[in-house]
């Protein structure tokens, strides 16, 4: 495979001006940054709403509407972070920390520019990253065989487990439940159906873009309204100001390790903007010499998860699109409309979809510039958008995650399906079990079982998933995964028998 | 707070709870998986592997969490006895400085940025019951006549009692979607049975939607 980066990135953006898929982009970042903006409507859930509309759309479009929602939705949620102190989505929490406090000091037109051109550069650099990253990891993914996919799979579930560190036993459980139904109807070997229970509905699996409406759109609206997130926002003065050149530049190294832990954070499987945004609040916290201060309206306080929240989507894009892994819930309603359109992320599309990909990643530099802009006019109109009946929201949410959820196979089982997963989705989030897991276990479940399968049957032992030495290193890198997560709980283990031990010597 | 909202607390600390409906549900599963004539075990990579793996992967995971939830409950238990009323922590874990995320990020991570706030539970009922009775309209009235009510429904949960903005409402949300998913997206939405139906065949013509 030729690694022609420029050239292509050039012939993408030639393909990303025309009319429509122009169009189709500047309205999803709208949308995005509209629908983040409002409390109770994460982004997640409005890339969920969108994948009835992407039938209609050719994947080029279809990707280029979800990548603006995308980079839109997870810049938008800081608008009422700062504003209103209540997150517009879950990556926003840290802007209230320093954002909102800065709105009490009659900062928040200095809030609003610094959060508008931070998540912007963040987002830029994440998306070049990707650009120059992505198609030689493409290469060298190229070499894999069965085991090695299998081995990338299971590296992927494996840190979206560990990354819930002390919650690990319930994102492994959200997790299992997510293989589970990923195991659901006809085998891959032998076609024998499995869990079905007699209902020929089911033969064919739980679809995971069923699943997925039915969590992040369903599950949402129902979890909105048994909460009350009312607030009084009628007379909110929502002016931005950018930061000039000078401003910006003083908060240089906050930006820079921002976007470095962004990036870095967005590549692993399950952590996701909140991880991003939140490390990098810590990070900051500590490096910064007013890191006592963090807390009260301190701007490194608000740019570090602004910038850190952005520059995970380039970087989250990329195990998605070379692996075929999507690591975050954004990444798998990506996945699925790639999939439903009949294309398959990994590889060999940066070889057949060439024009495909390169469209994506010059969508998203476009759309991190688009954000500047529809964050200038969204936060001044904010108060307006506030005024949208919740009502009328949330049952046209529910509207169209049926019609979402029929049109994947013109089945109205698939409707009971969306339901039931709103249902399960709202009390695993009430009970405080990650739902995550379960979408990337029921997503990368049957992958991960083919791979497997075609393993054993053309090496015919198990043992080839250590004796290989690329599956041998992922293996291995997932293994230290684990014990990373697991570590705090092994040194706690070994430091209450030792203490007790002590204890009974004295006795 | 009253007595069963301590009960609702208890549930929501899902120390107990949550490990014993895994493994109930787990154990249901592999039950039937294991019974299931179509399956057969001894053929090689046989079609219950997988499953049989994940369900059996499920139960272990839930019973050690079973065991530290039990184990927890009873440390709680014997501390307050003690009158000792140190807040409690999960033993698996523990802040560590020199960890890259600590236990209070891990937990803002783990609740997905969830601002904590009470639950109307009568709410709760009220939306699972509208939301699964649309489900079930859809097939029997039809998308169209089921699609009003529901907006009806919601508009009506959320408080707004003017019959006009609930007719005007769920008439014109219905007519958008059904121009956006029928006329321009040549989209087939379930129209019902019997002389729903013949009522949704008629409405379309009427509205040129075919």
């Amino acid at each position: 495979m030729q690694l022609d980066i420029l050239p292509n990135l050039f012939a993408g953006a030639l393909n990303l001006f025309q009319i429509w898929n122009f169009t189709l982009l500047v309205l999803g970042t709208l949308i995005g940054v509209i629908a983040g903006a409002l409390p109770g409507i994460a982004f997640v859930n409005a890339m969920a709403l969108a994948l009835p509309f992407a039938y209609f759309m050719s994947p080029v479009e279809a990707m280029l509407f979800l990548t603006g929602i995308y980079v839109g939705g997870i810049f938008g949620g800081s608008i009422s972070s700062i504003l209103l102190n209540i997150p517009g989505s879950p990556g926003s929490l840290p802007a209230t920390w320093d954002g909102y406090p800065m709105t009490k000091k009659g900062k928040s037109a200095k809030a609003l520019g610094i959060a508008i051109t931070c998540s912007a550069i963040g987002g830029m650099f994440s998306a070049i990253l990707m650009i120059f990253f992505a198609p030689p990891f493409a290469n060298f993914a190229l070499t894999f065989d069965q085991p090695e996919f299998f081995a990338a799979t299971f590296l992927g579930l494996v840190t979206v487990v560990a990354i819930a560190k002390g919650h690990m036993l319930p994102a492994l459980v959200s997790l299992f439940a997510g293989l589970i139904f990923g195991s659901v109807g006809f085998d891959f070997f032998y076609g024998a159906p499995r869990l079905t229970y007699g209902w020929d509905a089911l033969d064919g699996g739980v679809h995971f873009v069923v699943a997925l409406i039915g969590m992040f759109a369903i599950g949402e609206v129902l979890f909105t309204l048994t909460q009350d997130l009312t607030s009084d926002h009628r007379k909110l003065e929502s002016h931005t100001k950018l930061p000039s050149l000078r401003e910006l530049w003083a908060l240089k190294g906050t930006i820079a390790r921002a976007s470095g832990i962004g990036c870095m954070i967005g590549v692993i499987p399950g952590a996701g903007g909140i991880v991003g945004a939140v490390m990098a609040y810590g990070v900051e916290k500590q490096v910064s010499k007013r890191g006592d201060e963090f807390g009260t309206g301190v701007e490194e306080g608000l740019a570090a998860p602004e910038t850190a929240k952005n520059a995970t989507t380039g970087a989250a894009t990329i195990p998605m699109l070379t692996l075929g892994i999507p690591g975050s819930a954004a990444t798998a309603i990506m996945m699925a409309a790639l999939m439903m359109k009949g294309v398959n992320p990994g590889p060999i599309l940066f070889i057949q979809g060439k024009e495909l990909v390169y469209t994506i990643f010059a969508g998203y530099l476009v759309a991190n510039v688009l954000i500047i802009v529809f964050g200038l006019i969204i936060a001044r109109g904010f108060s307006y958008i506030m005024r949208v009946p919740p009502s009328i929201l949330y049952a046209m949410i529910i509207v169209l995650s049926i019609i979402g959820a029929f049109a994947v196979r013109n089945n109205v089982f698939d409707i009971y399906i969306a339901l039931g997963f709103g249902v399960l989705s709202y009390f695993m989030k009430r009970f405080n079990i990650p739902t995550t897991p379960l979408v990337l276990g029921l997503i990368l479940g049957p992958l991960m079982e083919r791979f497997y399968l075609t393993s054993l049957a053309s090496y015919e032992t198990p043992a080839v998933f250590l004796l290989r030495p690329k599956t041998a290193v992922i293996m291995g890198i997932a293994l230290l995964f684990l014990f990373w997560s697991l570590w705090p709980s092994i040194k706690e283990l070994i430091r209450d028998v030792s203490e007790k031990l002590k204890n009974r010597s004295r006795t | 707070m009253n007595e069963r909202s301590g009960i609702w607390a208890e549930l929501r600390n899902q120390r107990l709870s949550i490990p014993l409906v895994s493994i109930v549900i787990g154990s249901f599963l592999l039950f039937t998986l294991l019974t299931d004539p179509v399956i057969d075990f001894s053929k090689p990579l046989s079609p219950g592997l997988w499953p049989r793996a994940m369900i059996v992967g499920l139960l272990m995971v839930s019973a050690v969490m079973l065991f530290w939830g039990a184990h927890d409950t009873w440390q709680e238990r014997r501390e307050r006895k003690q009158s000792d009323d140190r807040p409690s922590r999960d033993p698996a874990v523990e802040d560590d400085d020199s960890s890259i995320i600590t236990q209070e990020q891990a937990d803002i991570i783990a609740s997905g940025g969830a601002v904590d706030v009470e639950h109307d539970n009568r709410k709760m009922v009220i939306g699972i019951l509208g939301i699964f009775g649309y489900g079930v309209a859809v097939g029997y009235i039809g998308f169209t006549l089921a699609t009003m009510a529901i907006i009806a429904y919601w508009l009506l949960i959320w408080g707004v009692r003017s019959p006009l903005r609930i007719v005007l409402t769920s008439g014109i949300g219905t007519g958008s979607i059904l121009f956006i998913f029928v006329k321009v997206g040549y989209l087939a939405l379930p129209k019902g049975v019997g002389p729903f139906h013949e009522f949704t065949i008629w409405l379309f013509r009427t509205l040129h939607l075919f």
